[in-house]
């Protein structure tokens, strides 16, 4: 059986499955509207009450939020585990600040640019590995290596700004992509954000993303129920880059300079892979409420344990290892399985309770 | 009725092993036809090489007309063949109506659309109570059937069934007997794997019986039943007294 000859190792894959909770395409109900609503308010009305400093933090989740949606579509819809996102992320950062600095091309433009330069090169490591059917952790592997080389390139091309990385200038001129204050570069990331996620959320309801996640639960089967396993791999992958692309740009238009290491280290990689873990990989809203628990965290530990450099990676390496111990699904995994558990609680006194009333 | 199916001198290999060695078979439409033969005849190979998952090594297989001895497995289920695995291959996470509907978008691009089709094919096999159940949780058997009405769904012309019953009490081998029979009749035809006799003596308008990867009989049942060397390599002596 196919299943059997297939020994590639797959603990990502594997590990995947279980982090994967059931991907409900219901629609919300008023309860859960009703939550989204309050936080989009929340969020909206947060430059009213809340300081610069705070504000930074609201922006760093928002943007963490919105990479780690673009894994999310990828490896948490359509299964293929990604290790290297931190490539596209790049390229994007890059390619615009490059054609801004070196080149006067305009920012917005240069988005485009980046977008386009981040999908060509998911496109060929999307050919090179799913044409040779590279699976599971070797595909990981694979888009790890192509980050890293990357890096490389970029560190040591002096034509790229080399390891002293590229520095833009502070303007306020939205036409350059500088939304003046924090609050205007907080609105834009909301923005964002908030339009990835609808589309994360309607094409869940579509044949393509059904596509997608019946790939990532079986390949075998969707291919003999007629999916195009390539083509929808290769979507999935050059739609992902060209998102990630823009998470890079703004990266680099708010913070003001990047370099090699910013862009292409593993741990940016990283940081597109542990919110949808927190949250719940492969659903709508895991990556941002993951978000929203990660950043403050490492943000607190960061302050809080300022005075020893490297502790505060250990206190959040361990808070990581905990939380993924207690809820391997995410929180909205638990949340299912509680609400499960509830359910099947109720039944059973149901079911028991005439017989009870019998004796 | 025209040929269907054909598959002429099918060979595969795996390295030095032969798992099927030149096989012809020809299927006509709206046939039922039984695939038997001891475990590691190359039954599921065979299958395997026909639906594109491992390209024959040698020899061509025509359906519809048309050469697909190079197609890949989704181009085939475009083209008209369905199957059902060996080993269930749900898409666990997902509902039953989700895993039907994979199966519709073969032929739809709407979603509503899809999600009607699927309805009915649930309803078709049976399983309309548990339309919005999450398959993992299923049992083997109804994960069997959530199988069928996924591949029925796809609107295939050929369906090929792989130990649809394997594991599957007598009254749900009965009522999937009464629904390959439906799904005949509803003008699909039908190529199954079976180790249950009396269910595919029951179903099959021809038996083809592979032993070592080699043809070694065809017939109908009866023949089959009675033809020795099956006895000998599959069926065993006990089939013998009971005639």
């Amino acid at each position: 059986m196919q299943t059997e000859k297939n020994n590639t190792p797959n603990f990502l894959g594997n590990f995947l499955k279980k982090a994967t909770s059931s991907t409900s395409n219901g629609k919300l109900n008023i309860p859960q509207l009703i939550v989204i609503g309050v936080a989009c308010l929340a969020v909206l009305l947060a430059p009213t009450y809340l300081s610069n400093y705070r504000l930074n933090l609201v922006i760093t989740i928002l943007t963490s939020a919105f990479f780690a949606q673009c894994w999310n579509l990828m490896s948490g819809y359509t299964g293929q585990f990604s290790f290297g996102h931190a490539a596209f992320f790049g390229l994007g950062a890059y390619t615009s600040s490059i054609l801004y600095v070196d080149f006067g091309v305009n920012p917005w433009i240069g988005l485009v640019c980046g977008m386009a330069v981040a999908g060509i090169v998911a496109a060929i490591i999307g050919y090179l590995s799913f044409h040779y059917n590279l699976k599971g952790d070797y595909f990981a592997l694979a888009t790890m290596a192509f980050c890293e080389i990357f890096r490389v390139i970029f560190k040591n091309t002096d034509f790229l700004h080399g390891a002293s990385g590229v520095s833009i200038k502070f303007s306020k001129d939205i036409g350059l992509m500088q939304f003046g204050s924090k609050a205007g570069f907080m609105y834009a990331a909301f923005v964002l954000l908030a339009l990835l996620t609808f589309g994360m959320y309607k094409i869940r309801r579509t044949k393509m993303g059904l596509y997608f996640v019946a790939i990532r639960e079986n390949e075998d089967a969707a291919k003999a129920l007629g999916i195009n396993a390539f083509k929808y791999k290769m979507i999935a992958l050059i739609a992902s880059a060209m998102f990630s692309a823009v998470a890079g740009t703004f990266y680099a238009q708010y913070y003001l300079y990047i370099d090699p290491n910013i862009c292409f280290e593993s741990a940016v990689s990283v940081s597109s892979i542990t919110p949808c873990i927190i949250g719940g990989v492969g659903t709508v809203f895991g990556p941002i409420i993951g978000a929203a628990i990660l950043e403050p965290i490492s943000e607190f530990t960061n302050a809080a344990l300022s005075n020893f450099v490297g502790l505060n990676m250990v206190v959040y390496g361990l808070i990581l290892v905990v939380v993924i111990m207690v809820m391997p699904k995410g929180l909205i995994g638990l949340v299912q399985d509680l609400k499960v558990k509830f359910m099947k609680k109720k039944k059973d006194k149901k079911s028991k309770s005439p017989v009870e009333a019998e004796g | 009725m025209g040929i269907l199916l054909k598959a002429s001198k099918v060979t595969k290999k795996f390295a030095g092993l032969t798992a099927v060695n030149s096989v012809d078979l020809e299927i006509n439409e709206g046939e039922i036809i039984g695939l038997i033969g001891p475990n590691g005849a190359g039954k599921t190979t065979f299958f395997n090489s026909i639906t594109g998952f491992y390209p024959a090594t040698y020899g061509s297989v025509t359906f519809d007309g048309n050469d697909i001895t190079h197609r890949t497995t989704y181009q085939n289920c475009k083209a008209g063949m369905a199957r059902t695995f060996q080993i269930v291959q749900p898409f666990g996470q997902l509902t039953a109506l989700e895993n039907v509907m994979v199966g519709a978008f073969n032929r739809l691009e709407s979603y509503s659309e899809a999600e009607k089709i699927a309805r009915e094919m649930i309803i078709f096999v049976g399983m309309e109570d548990k339309m919005h159940a999450i398959v993992a949780d299923l049992t083997i058997g109804d994960q069997r059937k959530l199988e069928m009405a996924r591949a029925l769904a796809t609107k295939p012309k050929l369906l090929l069934l792989d130990e649809v019953m394997a594991g599957l009490t007598p009254t749900e081998i009965e009522e999937t007997v009464e629904l390959v029979l439906k799904i005949r009749d509803s003008g699909v035809t039908i190529l199954m794997i079976e180790h249950i006799m009396a269910a595919l003596m029951k179903l099959s308008d021809r038996v083809i019986v592979l032993d070592h990867g080699t043809l070694i009989a065809e017939g109908t049942p009866s023949e089959i039943t009675q033809n020795e060397r099956v006895i000998e390599s599959y069926l065993g002596s006990a089939y013998k007294k009971q005639d």
